[in-house]
């Protein structure tokens, strides 16, 4: 007791010091319906506690963005679990937790047992808690004591806690006199995702994005043509209405895909069956079982015994009475393997996908709905922002399908995009209005810092970064945003000055900017005014009469040596940046040898970087530059040397002062695209581009084949889809070792040389067999529209509203140069607002 | 519902419409007893593999064509996979090893290894010694000729090679000593105008003479060009007439209409809009260096003869530029660029 009083007298001092505070109490005190003030000076020894639970939260800020310097000081005692209160709250939604029930029922099962008396402590702790609020909100005046002992309780609550489970039990920031508002909340929380550890009527801890999940398919922030396509899919793979038995999703992380599945697997009534890759197992131990083989035997069984794997999660889950579904998906999300683009585990991941789907297709053919054969969904992130040499890493469906499944009638691939942020908007400005209802929050970030944050298109990040973002508590006040005001129209709200702080630091696009940034400083190519020059920079002499065309009578401002380190990014990528964006700065008089000087010194320095000759699989391909890291020091060299020459070349050729213009004649410029950077076109398109080189293989295999031939001439007179013309190509495929009479042989076979088939035969062949249903690929590799000119009014129509349409549409007709919109994720979720 | 190309190919030396010189050399060649190793070069479309094919016969006989298709997979010293495609036969083999890219010289080794240290298993076969056909030998890599010029050395009782190329000038002087060059030359407009005739006949269309004529000029004396042309023509329309349209690939017709802008308007703007139509091509699998070609000839077509040699000039440098470096686009766009150039000049009257 002794110690006590100076403690309490230090915070009930600080607590004077801040009158912010006191804003905060307020609703506390109307909740308990006390009709004390909390200016009386006893109220103030229960400061303790608010102070308490703000103080677990600002300790995740850094400290540079805590206004007021009390706060850190009131923090530090609890300094040790909070400091790791951070991982709790960032890591499982940046991670990409998901919240599917079945994975967070398996791993939340193992520590349950371990954590039970962690939680018991926690629970006396909390009815202590509870107690002293109740003392607090009725008997206001003798609590001194019993504010005191709940502190040290509160201080030494964590101690027992040795456990990283149960240190994230204690850490998320709790109000404890919401407590009865939130077990309501608590209550669905569970429902859907019990998680063990946790006593019924504890608030729920979880991160936003896992808290405030959608619950339905009306609260799911994807465009509802997307759903309902996923929708359509699903019920007419169970009724059995159509043939294809394999579903890709695919979209950035963050784009709900799972979400999607997960929700329909409610309102359609299916269950899913998720494939999880198998613990390491010994390579040398009895029973070793290969990946692949794993997943050989996860196919087989998920379409006999999938039920086995549901009954122990339906145990698990007591709330939900289980009731057995007829109906399953089987859900790929974890891939056996990507390890490498040859690997024998992806070969052996693509042939288990083919047997599946063909023996699915036998049986479509002979009438069974399909119910043996759930149908597959298989959910890629893919990321496609890469820079040159990481291409190769970069993951797409076309690289773990290959062409073969890729192109198969059985597939069918659905593209999600990033959220849009009207959607993404509601979504975080719904979470904030859960959120205050749940823990009384009066203030919130701004509509002007949703819109921001609604940017990021990856939901997941873009709720973490707004949980980040309140945890700062809302007594400063600076929050532009107000729980009861109705929205205001966006765009019109202006940042307030913490607003802005606060978003430079959850911002997520350092690199990019910063590769942008150096972009524009070359293109916009500043020189010095040779009036305003310091004394001690030396002017240079002209250059002598025959060289007379290099004078460049003002010297560059760019240093171009300090630039290297600010790009952000590799050479090459930056490289490639400089060539998209510097034709709008040559708009001048003599701009032909201007852009002709610029490209020149871009070319020059292709040829002098590092990586020459694009490997054998980019062949035919777009030429990225895709690195073949070479080794020893010469390669860094060489990159420095390309990027010298590509930058101060185009410093030198460009004219002073420059004028961004796109002229009239693109077709389809709008205003400002000129002063707009743009991510490099090139770096985009070699997925589209091994797409169609993927394609043209599998055709050339094909027109090897005779069986393949055979088929195709069997083929046009049944009705059956493409299915079975795949299975027989197999077949043919595999069993190799034929012979036939020879007056069956159609034609000679032999092989045809790629380029004659590609610039040739395949063109004509697509005129030739229109009836034929595999004709779309040829249509897709050989067909470039060219009614441009037509294109580009429609464009300018279609693209006003909706910017990142482009994208989708650019696959056939012109690949602008204006690819990087996408960066302002404008995609066509957009139209329905 | 195979290609009119693959139905109508000749399968023996007798059935070749057109040079029955070289056929009957071919066909004497067959019987002579001992066979040299070929080169067999010449323009794509003019007949080099039926010819290949039709002398196979006449070596072997018939049981050339019972064919079988095998994907064999080589693991190359880095630890990677090739899957590679064969064509064979019991007594030929035929390999395209440029399609493996810079690998093709541990196919060539591996396999032509292997087939040479097996004699020929039919004792009745009519020869002791294999035939590998080595397809685009003119786009094998240099390490890869080497490696075939020591095993046309080592192993010539049990191999025979017959290479087919587009032309000899990428094909090493050694491997050009050790084998027997035949040139196929492309047909004539005639030439392709007869058969075209012979296969309208045989599938019962009604045909045009002018417009056998106008595809046989089209085709650039390609006759499998002009085969494709003439089914697709069919293929499209009920009812052919003289002035029916003769369709272009859409590449190609995009590089025209390329040319076209290019042509028009010289501008950054345009320049901007050049841009997205070569990265259309390049999305396509368009090689680059065809690319570039194409839209030289096009515009080489279409500007003052004093310009001619200074496009063609660049054209080549860039050509080479692209073979070198590896970001296709910034060299294709320097071509487009320089042209701009010098055509303004060229209009301004200046000096270029």
């Amino acid at each position: 007791m002794d110690g006590r009083p100076p403690k309490r007298q230090r915070r009930s001092k600080d607590s004077k010091d801040e009158p912010k505070i006191k804003p905060k109490r307020k609703p506390v005190i109307s909740d308990s319906s006390s009709p004390i003030e909390p200016t009386e000076p006893f109220a103030l020894s229960s400061r303790p506690k608010p102070s308490y639970s703000r103080g677990t939260t600002p300790s995740t800020r850094p400290p540079s963005y805590s206004p007021s310097p009390n706060k850190k000081t009131e923090a530090s005692p609890n300094q040790g679990p909070k400091s790791k209160s951070l991982h709790s709250f960032f890591q499982p939604a940046t991670e990409g937790q998901r919240w599917a029930p079945q994975k967070t029922e398996k791993q939340s099962l193992p520590p349950v047992r371990g954590t039970v008396d962690v939680d018991l402590i926690e629970d006396d702790y909390d009815s202590y808690d509870e107690i002293f609020t109740q003392h607090l909100a009725n008997e206001r005046a003798g609590m001194g004591l019993t504010a005191m002992s709940s502190s040290q309780i509160r201080q030494s609550a964590p101690k027992p806690a040795p456990k990283p489970k149960a240190k994230a039990q204690v850490k998320p920031p709790r109000k404890t006199t919401k407590r009865f508002l939130l077990s309501t909340d608590r209550g669905d929380g569970t429902a859907k995702e019990p998680l063990a550890a946790q006593p019924a009527n504890e608030p729920d801890r979880r991160p936003w994005a896992q808290r405030f999940a959608p619950a339905n398919l009306g609260e799911l922030a994807v465009h509802k043509k997307k759903v309902s396509d996923v929708q359509h899919w699903l019920e007419d793979a169970f009724a059995g209405r159509r043939s294809e038995r394999l579903l890709v999703l695919r979209g950035p992380a963050g784009s709900g895909k799972t979400t999607t599945v997960s929700l329909l697997s409610e309102s359609l009534g299916y269950d899913i069956v998720e494939w999880k890759n198998p613990p390491v197992s010994e390579f040398g131990a009895r029973d070793y079982q290969s990946v692949s083989a794993h997943f050989e035997e996860f196919l087989g069984r998920g379409n006999k015994f999938g039920g086995l794997d549901l009954e122990d999660a339906s145990e698990l889950d007591s709330q939900k009475e289980e009731k057995p579904r007829d109906q399953r998906i089987l859900l790929i999300e974890e891939f056996p393997t990507m390890l490498g683009r040859a690997s024998s585990a992806l070969t052996a991941f693509r042939t288990s996908l083919q047997r599946y789907l063909a023996a699915s297709a036998n049986d479509h053919v002979r009438g069974s709905s399909g119910s043996n054969h759930p149908p597959i969904v298989i959910i890629v992130s893919e990321t496609l922002l890469g820079s040159a040499s990481s291409i190769s890493d970069n993951m797409t469906v076309h690289r773990l399908l290959g062409p073969t499944i890729y192109n198969h009638p059985g597939t069918t691939i659905l593209d999600f995009n990033s959220i849009a942020p009207t959607f993404m908007h509601k979504a975080l400005r719904s979470i904030l209005d859960r959120e205050a209802r749940t823990s009384r929050r009066m203030q919130i970030p701004g509509p002007g810092v949703i819109d921001s944050i609604s940017e990021i298109g990856d939901i997941r990040s873009a709720i973490s970064s707004l949980e980040f973002l309140c945890l700062k508590g809302d007594d400063t006040g600076r929050w532009g945003g107000n729980v009861a005001k109705t929205k205001k129209a966006r765009g019109e709200v202006a940042l307030t000055a913490m607003e802005k702080e606060s978003l430079k630091m959850i911002t997520q696009r350092e690199a990019s900017l910063g590769m942008f940034h150096a972009v524009g400083k070359i293109v916009y190519n500043k020189r010095m005014d040779p009036s305003l020059i310091e004394g001690d920079v030396e002017i240079l002499p002209p250059p002598p009469d025959y060289l007379r065309h290099y004078a460049r009578p003002k010297a560059s401002q760019v240093l171009v040596n300090d630039l290297a380190d600010e790009t952000g990014t590799d050479v090459s990528t930056f490289i490639s940046a400089l060539h998209e964006n510097y034709i709008p700065s040559c708009d001048g008089d003599d701009f032909t040898d201007c852009f002709n000087d610029c490209i020149d010194a871009l070319s020059d320095s292709d040829i002098l970087s590092a990586d020459h000759r694009p490997g054998p699989g980019a062949r035919a391909g777009i030429g990225t530059g895709i690195t073949s890291f070479g080794s020893g020091v010469d390669v860094l060299r060489q990159e420095e040397m390309s990027f010298q020459v590509a930058a101060r070349g185009l410093l030198f050729a460009l004219p002073y002062p420059v004028k961004r213009r796109v002229g009239p004649g693109a077709g389809r410029s709008r205003a400002g695209d000129a002063y707009k950077m743009f991510y490099p076109a090139s770096l985009r398109l070699w997925r589209e581009a091994e797409e169609i080189d993927g394609l043209i293989d599998s055709w050339m295999n094909r027109s090897l084949d005779p069986f393949g031939q055979q088929q195709h001439l069997s083929q046009n007179g049944s009705d059956l889809s493409g299915v079975s013309s795949w299975k027989s190509l197999q077949v043919g495929r595999s069993a190799s070792a034929y012979s036939k009479d020879k007056g069956d042989i159609p034609s000679v076979v032999t092989m045809m040389p790629r380029h004659d088939l590609l610039l040739h035969q395949l063109p004509y062949m697509a005129a030739i067999r229109r009836q034929d249903p595999d004709c779309w690929q040829l249509d897709k590799i050989t067909s470039i529209r060219v009614n441009q000119n037509l294109r580009d009014g429609i464009d300018d129509m279609e693209e006003s509203p909706v910017p990142g349409s482009r994208m989708k549409s650019s696959s056939s007709n012109g690949v602008g140069p204006r690819l990087a919109e996408e960066k302002l994720i404008l995609s066509d979720d957009d139209i329905v607002d | 519902m195979a290609l009119l190309v693959d139905k109508l190919r000749p399968r023996t030396l007798d059935a070749l419409s057109y040079h029955p010189e070289l056929s009957d050399r071919l066909r004497s060649l067959a019987h002579s007893g001992d066979f040299p190793h070929l080169l067999v070069y010449g323009p794509s479309g003019a007949g080099k593999k039926t010819r290949v094919i039709a002398t196979l016969k006449e070596l072997y006989g018939p049981g050339v064509e019972k064919i079988k298709i095998d994907a064999r997979v080589f693991q190359t010293t880095s630890n990677r996979k090739l899957e590679f495609n064969i064509v064979s036969s019991v007594y030929h083999l035929e390999i395209t090893p440029a399609d493996v890219g810079t690998y093709d010289r541990v196919v060539v080794q591996e396999l032509l290894k292997e087939v040479a240290q097996t004699q020929q298993v039919d004792l009745s076969a009519k020869q002791r010694f294999k035939v590998v056909v080595i397809n685009e030998a003119d786009h094998l890599t240099r390490d890869a000729q080497a490696a075939l010029r020591r095993t046309m050395e080592k192993y010539s009782p049990n191999l025979r090679l017959i290479l087919l190329a587009n032309s000899t000038s990428n094909i090493i002087a050694p491997i050009r000593s050790r084998t027997l060059l035949v040139r196929v030359a492309a047909p004539t407009e005639s030439d392709i105008c007869s058969a075209l005739h012979l296969a309208g006949k045989k599938e019962g269309w009604t045909e045009s003479e002018v417009l056998n004529k106008r595809i046989a000029k089209e085709s650039g004396r390609n006759l499998r060009r002009a085969l494709l042309m003439f089914e697709s023509i069919y293929a499209q329309n009920e009812k052919v007439t003289d002035k029916t349209p003769i369709p272009p690939p859409d590449w190609e017709a995009l590089v025209t209409l390329t040319a076209d802008e290019i042509l028009a308007e010289r501008s950054p703007a345009r320049l901007l809009h050049v841009r997205a139509r070569l990265y259309d091509l390049l999305t396509h699998c368009i090689p680059p260096t065809t690319i570039l070609k194409t839209l030289t000839f096009k515009l080489v077509a279409r500007v003052d003869d004093a310009l001619k040699p200074d496009v063609i000039k660049w054209s080549a440098f860039y050509e080479h530029r692209i073979k070198l470096g590896s970001k296709v686009i910034f060299h294709l766009e320097a071509f487009v660029a320089k042209f701009m150039r010098i055509y303004e000049s060229y209009l301004m009257g200046m000096d270029f």
